[in-house]
């Protein structure tokens, strides 16, 4: 059973805007009842980096990749034994 | 007195965050070490997408943790008493309550780490109600529960030198 890599990038690109809508909230609610301390800023600022960073890196390796082959389910298997 | 929970629910949550990030390192290893399954390109561009959301996961996870414990306030003044509490993303809470209306201060240090690390949990019980405020892991409970009682008592002394007062 093949399945084409691009539907696993489509998944990963819904995950992603998930991601950003769960961040956002995340963000505003800091903005709108925190950010007393400069403790919370530097967490938040390390958020933003360390995500921006995470979100690179993918990039970097998802580039690489070419995305019209095909994945083979069962192949799995006999690929890690 | 601001009161926020003990820096262990910071530990914590950087402990979690840590142990979850080294699992996909060490699956990483394992494949590459042992397997062939990393060299074929399809493979590869699955396991970098797994990891990736994975990655994203325990990150938003790590920063979510820590909006919810920043945003656990508790407000001691010599009036009254406020809890604030953030259940979640969409939900907070905020509730206070007057020194006058507070019955019952007790202060529950339990387990190990609470005692060597000294945090605890303080329950106040107020008048009429059945709902109680709950301190959680805050530091030095003991002493936060002595202060409130301490508070209380002279809230309740000066209230009833001004009704005396009023009435003479």
């Amino acid at each position: 059973m093949e399945i084409p890599l691009y539907v696993f990038l489509l998944g990963y690109l819904i995950y992603i805007a998930i991601f950003l809508i769960f961040s956002f909230f995340n963000l505003y609610t800091m903005s709108k009842y925190g950010f007393v301390s400069f403790g919370a800023w530097a967490v938040t600022i390390s958020y933003i980096v360390i995500t921006l960073l995470a979100l690179f890196v993918s990039y970097y390796y998802i580039a690489q990749v070419d995305w019209s082959k095909s994945f083979q389910v069962f192949g799995v298997v006999q690929e890690i034994y | 007195m601001f009161i926020h929970r003990h820096w262990i629910a910071v530990f914590k949550i950087i402990a979690m965050s840590v142990f979850f990030a080294a699992i996909p390192l060490l699956i990483y290893i394992g494949l590459q070490n042992y397997t062939g399954f990393l060299e074929n390109e399809a493979y590869f561009a699955f396991f970098v997408i797994l990891v990736s959301a994975f990655y994203l996961f325990v990150i938003l996870f790590a920063y979510a943790n820590f909006v919810d414990y920043y945003l656990d306030v508790w407000i001691v003044t010599n009036e009254r008493v406020i809890n604030i509490e953030q259940k979640g993303l969409f939900s907070r809470e905020i509730s206070e309550k007057e020194l006058g209306n507070m019955q019952d201060i007790t202060s529950d240090v339990d387990g190990f780490w609470a005692t060597i690390l000294n945090y605890g949990n303080v329950y106040i019980q107020t008048a009429a109600e059945k709902e109680r405020f709950v301190f959680k892991e805050i530091p030095f409970a003991d002493e936060v529960a002595r202060r409130i009682s301490n508070l209380v008592a002279e809230y309740q002394k000066l209230n009833k030198t001004i009704e005396i007062d009023k009435m003479s």
